[in-house]
C-alpha cells in the first residue's frame, strides 16, 4: 500500500459514486445530486489537510451529513421546483426488452417516490443504511447522534415505507 | 405478551445482540402478529437495497493524471470528452453526404448549355478535393 497522502481525487473515485447515490435517493433529482456530490468533494478537499487517521467513512459521511443539511437549509429560504422525470425512464422505453425495464424503472420510481415521503431524518438514515451500506456505528458517528436514535430512525423509516409502497397503514 | 417493534430492524441487519437474536427467533416462532411484522420490515428493506446503483454522470469526477517525476494534473476530463463526442455525433448526423457525380449527366449538361449558348467560355467544374474540370 502506498504511503502518499489521501488526496480529494482519490476520495472522488473511490466514493464518488455511493455519495452521489446517496445524494439521489435522498433528494430525487440527478443535477442536484450531483451538485452535492461536488460540493461534498470541494468540503474534502478543504478537510483533507486536518483529517486525523481514524475512521474515515465516519468522516466521510459527516462531512457529506452537513452538506446535504446545508442545502436543505438554503432550500428551505426559497422555493423548490418539482422533481424532474427519471433520467432513466427514457432509456428504458428505447432499449432492447423495454417492457421489463420500464416495469423495473416504474417500481423504482415508486420506491424514490416512497422515500421522498418520509421525514428527512428517517430517509437519510434508511439510504445511509440500505443504499450506502454502513453500519449503525457509522451511521451514528456520521449524523452525530447515538446507536438507539439510528436504530430508531432506520426501524420506523421501513414501516412508513412498507406503508407507503403497499397502501397500507405502517405496521 | 410483549410484541417487538424495534428489534425487527436490527435483526434482518445484523445489529441485534446475540440476546436480542435469541429473543426475536422465540417470539416469532410463537406470535403470527410479529411474523407479518417482521416480514413487512423485511420487505420494505429489500425495497431500498433493489434500487439500481446509478452511475456518476460524466464530468463529476477527475480523472488524474500523473507521470514520473511530474507534477501531478487534474483534469476534468469527462465534461470535455462529452462535449467532443456530442460535436462529432452532431456533425455526423446533420452533414449531409456527397451525392455521387454523374459524369454522364454533367457532359449532357455541359454539351446541351454549349448548343443553347455556343458564346459561352469552357464550364468550369470544381470537385470535391479542390480538383477543376472542363
Amino acid at each position: 500500500m502506498s504511503d502518499r497522502p489521501l488526496t480529494w481525487e482519490d476520495v472522488a473515485r473511490t466514493h464518488g459514486r455511493k455519495i452521489y447515490n446517496f445524494a439521489y435517493r435522498l433528494c430525487g433529482d440527478p443535477h442536484d445530486a450531483a451538485d452535492l456530490v461536488q460540493e461534498v468533494l470541494l468540503r474534502v478537499q478543504k478537510g483533507l489537510d486536518a483529517y486525523q487517521p481514524g475512521s474515515f467513512d465516519g468522516w466521510l459521511w459527516r462531512i457529506t451529513h452537513n452538506a446535504f443539511i446545508d442545502e436543505v437549509r438554503r432550500r428551505q429560504r426559497r422555493p423548490t421546483s418539482p422533481l424532474p422525470e427519471a433520467i432513466d425512464r427514457w432509456d428504458a422505453q428505447t432499449a432492447p426488452g423495454a417492457d421489463e425495464q420500464l416495469a423495473a424503472s416504474r417500481l423504482g420510481d415508486e420506491i424514490q417516490a416512497a422515500l421522498m415521503e418520509l421525514p428527512y431524518e428517517f430517509r437519510e438514515a434508511v439510504v445511509m443504511c440500505d443504499v450506502v451500506g454502513l453500519s449503525y456505528e457509522e451511521i451514528a458517528e456520521a449524523v452525530a447522534v447515538p446507536v438507539g436514535t439510528v436504530r430508531s430512525r432506520i426501524h420506523r423509516g421501513r414501516k412508513l415505507l412498507r406503508g407507503a409502497l403497499s397502501g397500507e397503514a405502517a405496521v | 405478551m410483549t410484541h417487538l417493534d424495534e428489534v425487527l430492524s436490527a435483526y434482518l441487519d445484523g445489529e441485534a445482540t446475540p440476546d436480542e437474536v435469541r429473543r426475536v427467533d422465540r417470539h416469532t416462532s410463537e406470535c403470527l402478529q410479529c411474523r407479518r411484522r417482521l416480514r413487512a420490515i423485511s420487505d420494505a428493506r429489500a425495497a431500498v437495497r433493489s434500487l439500481p446503483t446509478l452511475e456518476l454522470p460524466l464530468g463529476l469526477v477527475p480523472v488524474a493524471e500523473t507521470a514520473p517525476g511530474k507534477r501531478r494534473r487534474v483534469v476534468w476530463m469527462g465534461a470535455a470528452a462529452a462535449a467532443l463526442a456530442g460535436l462529432v455525433t452532431a456533425a455526423a448526423i446533420f452533414t449531409p453526404a456527397p451525392e455521387p457525380i454523374d459524369l454522364s449527366d454533367l457532359s449532357r449538361q455541359v454539351g446541351a448549355r454549349a448548343a443553347l449558348d455556343p458564346g459561352s467560355g469552357p464550364l468550369k467544374i470544381v470537385l470535391p478535393g479542390g480538383l477543376v474540370g472542363e
